[in-house]
């Protein structure tokens, strides 16, 4: 009997249980859709991260008796190694110009999972022959000429071949050498790849009880790589919330931030949000539902059924439903996402994950961004899928427990009467004249505050997830704009620069850069001169002392030995505060505007800049995208110290040569902004930065060259310009150019996509909301049959019963917007841009939901609530008034 | 006064097989003041005749006159309209708002005409006939059937109609109740002059009244007057 009467109770209530399923199979749907979309970009994401940071994910530093334990030792209690290489550490030698260089040798295995393939050339075989990357040819000094000599410390070693960057650089650059190189330091840097079919967190722990010598703090890890991994372990989360209460600088922020890195909380918060949209939702239409079977409930109760019966038939009934919509919901939310969403792993990664492919001009090297392999894989979010399950009945149960309770508190004579649950009036209403009819339609909607509540909020809900996903909507875009100028460093379709290895006063000439602009299908071009300076600041003006780990004083956090050997450091310390190396940019005047999403405060006028001897100042900014460790505002002057001889020795970079070496100067700041849009991050970073104009770069230090340019063509599918630029730039040396239209166009294409699902997110969202409201009102109305049909006896005209209802609906419509407005301002809407700005480090100034997205959904409750108002009373007014009166 | 004039009513409902005739062919007239009873057994078409007089539905055919108006020419509206200010109500399960106090219900159909103005000395006198002035702000749910019914009553008188048709007004009540609230008819007969259509199954209670219409198998015989 326990499943034969929800069986009949839902044969009865046909519309509701058509409803109810309907919810569940669209709210399934949708949180199944999202879910897998957001895995599949994080998975996309840790495969491009594997291809770019290694195949590993984590390192020791070991012996030989280590590393053979550990190669012969694949799978121990707690952990299995799936994969296990060493690079031998050989030697340790300097370059010419002192930087350090750690000669080192990997097998194959061990180069492919480091991702330290060939570029070019061959492999060491012999003693005396070595490769490296680029990085480190450039640390070195030497040439990128396979087969050329370079001369390490007095001996001489032939260059065999060109070893592929790495994203992540080493701390020491390392230099290939073959497995028969003499073996001085007899030391091992052991990569370990454990199973991802098991937490890492757990078999990490397992390995360090295997493995006693090692210490916790010796196991780096390869955190591009695991931190894309699922580990939700929930030991590993008390450490993560245990660090953060333990560390002094830490705030709510950065819980929420570590636990985005760590646990990709965003899709599991999204998942919920929208689990407990469609439990409000299937709540308010159940509650109607059980509500017009008072009689039945009674009569149970009358022979006997208890408090827990009854629950047990809400929670069967509900269940019932549950079991036939959740896979039909499963299927259609992975079924529209294959279907509409083609490359659909792509959507919310953000930035694709690239692999440069260098095609190698004479002098002029090429760079095309192409897309990952696999980035365009789907996967369906299966855990998200079960546990969504198990949370969504979870809350079934909850219902049917509210619900059971509110049942069985009607005593049981109430039921069968059909009870009325209206208070003592008290009042006279006609007595001061007021419409009686406006009278009825506040009883109507108020006598039980409480069912009231439920319905507005329940509505309220999905208008507010609604004005919520298209602010995130609009500002998802605008940052993903904003990051493709500054993070990306894809603002133009084709970005010119010129290798760090030259001096300042090289690059492309004035006469090469009008060329380029009159090349045919180049829209614009714009140049940007460069230069490097230092400017002093008193202790107070630096807040954050742990910026640069020159004088962080943390232990094992040091500078890279490229910074500390070309320029000893970005920042220095000195009696009253410190000297900060800064990046100076020239910029052309048309390229200003792109700096105007950047401000945080001041003004940017090129004339004012010249006219008063003004800069710009791209301050610093964290990971939580506070801007205030640098207390230096528009107003403030800062003395910029640079080289007299833009063309001097390297060694003047340092900041330490003789006095009449440099000069100084005074500017005014006029401007901060958090970004500079064009990036030079080969040398010292790049922050903080000064903007100058160009003409103040020429005028104050003779700098006529261009360091960067940016060429927008007039068509992206244009192949011409690019060869064009080649032919131009042949002879200059040391060009890099950097293609991406391509990327520009992907980009383009996933921002866009983006913004359509969060666009019919919003647009199912209030779908459901709608149709909740057609729904509800439907029931409301049905409920007052009798009333409304005493109030036609009385001789209530068609026309006045139309407008008494109408009232009604725009009674319930304001009430329900003022509810959304006021929760979505005043809560929500706070919640969500703090969360962009420093969870998710959004760049852009933040844009309130856009007027038309307010009125479209003021619009749409209005409308819902009138139509579904008129229908009902249409239908009605066709009832007999006798019957009905019965 | 004729105040009521039926012709040659007739009410069908269903078609072919199922075709029931509820009233075939009833024809009647009242004048103004004088209380009839309308009897017959479940099924005759006593509660019928009275809904169609009162608008509540549409002959088969036929004409009903009050006060001179067929009212089956008017458009619904007018139809609602001439309902609201011509014709009060009594129902046997009383009908009342219960979202409303006592006094409102009463001046329920009134307020529906945004012209009218409640004529509140007047309603007082009707309620304290009826013995309901001191539960005036009480809901319906507060009160006995008896007091429902009294309200019923107040609630067709407060528009002066021309006509009140009630239909088994005792039907819910016990006897004592049922003495009371014919008596209050009857009052309402003598003292405000109004013209009273009561159906009833209760030979003892039509034997009160000015005039009997038995009605059987749809079909009107005349009792004694």
């Amino acid at each position: 009997m326990l499943f034969v009467i929800p069986v009949q109770f839902m044969k009865k209530n046909k519309g509701q249980t058509i409803s109810i399923l309907l919810g569940m199979i669209l709210s399934i749907a949708m949180i199944a859709a999202v879910s897998s979309l957001m895995y599949s970009a994080q998975v996309n994401k840790a495969e491009g991260n594997r291809e770019r940071y290694g195949d590993y994910h984590y390192y020791v530093w070991g012996d030989k008796k280590l590393k053979e334990d550990m190669i012969g030792n694949r799978k121990a209690g707690g952990f299995t190694f799936q994969n296990v290489q060493a690079l031998e550490l050989k030697a340790a030698r300097k370059a010419e110009n002192n930087a350090k260089l750690l000669f080192v040798y990997a097998n194959q295995g061990c180069r492919k999972m480091i991702k330290k393939e060939l570029e070019e050339g061959n492999y060491p075989v012999n003693e005396n022959e070595i490769a490296m990357d680029r990085y480190t040819l450039r640390i070195a000094g030497a040439k990128d000429t396979v087969g050329g000599r370079i001369i390490i410390e007095g001996k001489k070693y032939i260059l065999s071949g060109i070893l592929k960057e790495t994203a992540e650089l080493s701390e020491i650059p390392e230099v290939y050498v073959s497995g028969s190189f003499p073996n001085e330091l007899k030391e091992y840097k052991l990569y370990i790849k454990f199973d991802e079919g098991r937490s890492l967190y757990r078999q990490v722990k397992a390995f360090l009880d295997s493995y006693s010598s090692i210490e916790e703090n010796e196991v780096v890890s390869n955190d591009m790589l695991v931190n894309d991994l699922s580990d939700k372990n929930i030991e590993r989360l008390f450490c993560m919330v245990e660090g953060v209460l333990e560390d002094e600088e830490a705030n709510f922020i950065t819980l929420l931030m570590r636990l985005e890195d760590g646990f990709h909380m965003t899709s599991g918060l999204v998942a919920g949000i929208l689990a407990v949209f469609s439990i409000f939702i299937i709540y308010s239409i159940f509650h109607i539902s059980t509500s017009k079977r008072q009689t039945e409930y009674s009569i149970l109760q009358t022979i006997g059924v208890g408090r827990k019966s009854i629950f047990l038939l809400l929670f069967i009934e509900l269940a019932l439903l549950f079991l036939i919509s959740y896979p039909l919901g499963v299927f259609l939310g992975i079924g529209a996402d294959k279907l509409l969403f083609k490359r659909a792993g792509t959507l919310f990664s953000g930035n694709i994950s690239l692999l440069e492919q260098t095609h190698r001009g004479r002098d002029v090297n090429i760079e095309v961004p192409v897309a990952m392999p696999g980035n365009e894989m789907f996967y369906v979010n299966w855990e998200a899928v079960f546990y969504c399950s198990f949370f969504i009945l979870f809350l079934l149960f909850l219902i049917s427990f509210l619900l059971s309770r509110k049942v069985c508190k009607k005593t049981v004579l109430d039921m069968m009467s059909g009870g009325s649950k209206y208070l003592q009036a008290g009042k006279i209403y006609s007595l001061k004249n007021k419409s009686l009819l406006g009278v009825l339609t506040n009883r109507f909607m108020f006598s039980s505050p409480k069912n009231l509540a439920a319905i507005v909020f329940s509505i309220a809900v999905g208008g507010v997830l609604v004005l919520s996903t298209n602010y995130i909507s609009v500002n998802t875009r605008l940052n993903n704009e904003m990051a493709m100028h500054s993070v990306d460093d894809v603002s133009s379709d084709i970005k010119i620069s010129i290798g760090s290895e030259e001096a300042f006063g090289y690059g492309v000439s004035q006469f090469q850069m009008e060329q380029i602009q009159d090349l045919a299908g180049v829209a614009s071009a714009s140049g940007f001169r460069y230069l490097i300076g230092e400017f002093p600041v008193m202790e107070n003006q630096l807040k954050w002392k742990s910026y640069w780990p020159e004088i962080a004083d943390e232990p094992g956090w040091n500078q890279s030995e490229d910074v500390m050997a070309r320029f000893h450091g970005n920042v220095t310390e000195t009696d009253e505060g410190y000297k900060i190396k800064t990046n100076i940019y020239g910029y052309g005047r048309e390229s200003f505007d792109s700096l105007k999403d950047f401000i945080l405060d001041g003004e940017i006028n090129p004339d004012k800049m010249e006219a008063e001897n003004g800069i710009i100042l791209k301050t610093l900014v964290d990971a939580q995208n506070n801007h205030d460790g640098l207390a230096i505002q528009p107003g403030d002057t800062i003395t910029l110290k640079t080289m007299k001889n833009i063309n001097g020795r390297k060694e003047l970079l340092w900041f330490e040569g003789e006095e009449w070496e440099y000069q100084e100067q005074e500017f005014k700041v006029l401007a901060l902004v958090s970004d500079s849009v064009i990036h030079n991050t080969e040398n010292i970073g790049d922050q903080p930065a000064v903007i100058m104009t160009n003409q103040q770069l020429e005028q104050l230090y003779q700098l006529e060259n261009y360091n960067m340019l940016t060429v927008q063509k007039e068509e992206q599918s244009d192949k011409n310009v690019l060869s064009g630029i080649q032919k131009i730039l042949a002879g200059t040396g040391h060009v890099k150019i950097i293609d991406n239209s391509f990327s520009i166009q992907a980009k383009n294409d996933g921002i866009k996509r983006a913004e359509i699902l969060l666009y019919s997110i919003s647009a199912l969202l209030m779908v459901i909301a709608l149709f909740h409201i057609i729904n509800t009102m439907f029931h409301l109305l049905d409920a007052r049959r009798y009333s409304f049909a005493v109030l036609r006896a009385m001789g209530i005209t068609e026309t006045d019963f139309y407008k008494m209802l109408v009232v009604q609906a725009l009674k319930y419509a304001a009430i329900t917007c003022t509810v959304i407005f006021v929760v979505y301002i005043g809560i929500v809407q706070r919640v969500i841009s703090n969360m962009l700005v420093h969870v998710y480090t959004y760049m852009n100034r933040l844009q309130g939901v856009s007027v038309g997205a307010a009125l479209l959904v003021v619009g749409g409750i209005v409308l819902m609530f009138l139509l579904s108002v008129t229908i009902t009373a249409s239908q009605i007014l066709k009832l007999n008034i006798v019957e009905e009166l019965k | 006064m004729e105040i009521l004039k039926v012709e040659d009513i007739k009410k069908y409902y269903g078609k072919k097989e199922n075709l029931v005739k509820a009233l075939e062919g009833v024809s009647f007239c009242m004048e103004k003041g004088s209380f009839v009873a309308v009897t017959g057994q479940s099924g005759s078409g006593k509660s019928t005749l009275l809904n169609l007089i009162g608008g509540l539905d549409v002959p088969t055919d036929g004409k009903i006159f009050v006060q001179g108006q067929d009212i089956a020419k008017l458009k619904r509206k007018e139809q609602t309209v001439f309902r609201r200010r011509n014709i009060g109500f009594i129902f046997q399960n009383y009908s009342l708002m219960p979202e409303l106090s006592v006094y409102d219900n009463v001046v329920l159909p009134i307020t529906m005409d945004f012209r009218k103005k409640v004529d509140h000395g007047y309603i007082k006198e009707i309620l304290e006939t009826l013995g309901i002035w001191d539960k005036r702000k009480k809901t319906p749910n507060e009160l006995s059937g008896g007091q429902q019914q009294r309200v019923a009553i107040a609630r067709a008188l407060a528009n002066r109609p021309a006509l009140i048709l009630a239909d088994e007004p005792t039907g819910n009540l016990d006897s004592r109740t049922t003495i009371d609230v014919m008596g209050l008819l009857k009052k309402s007969n003598r003292e405000f002059g109004q013209t009273i259509i009561m159906v009833t199954h209760n030979e003892e209670l039509a034997q009160s009244c000015d005039a009997i219409l038995h009605i059987k198998d749809g079909i009107l015989k005349k009792g004694a007057d």
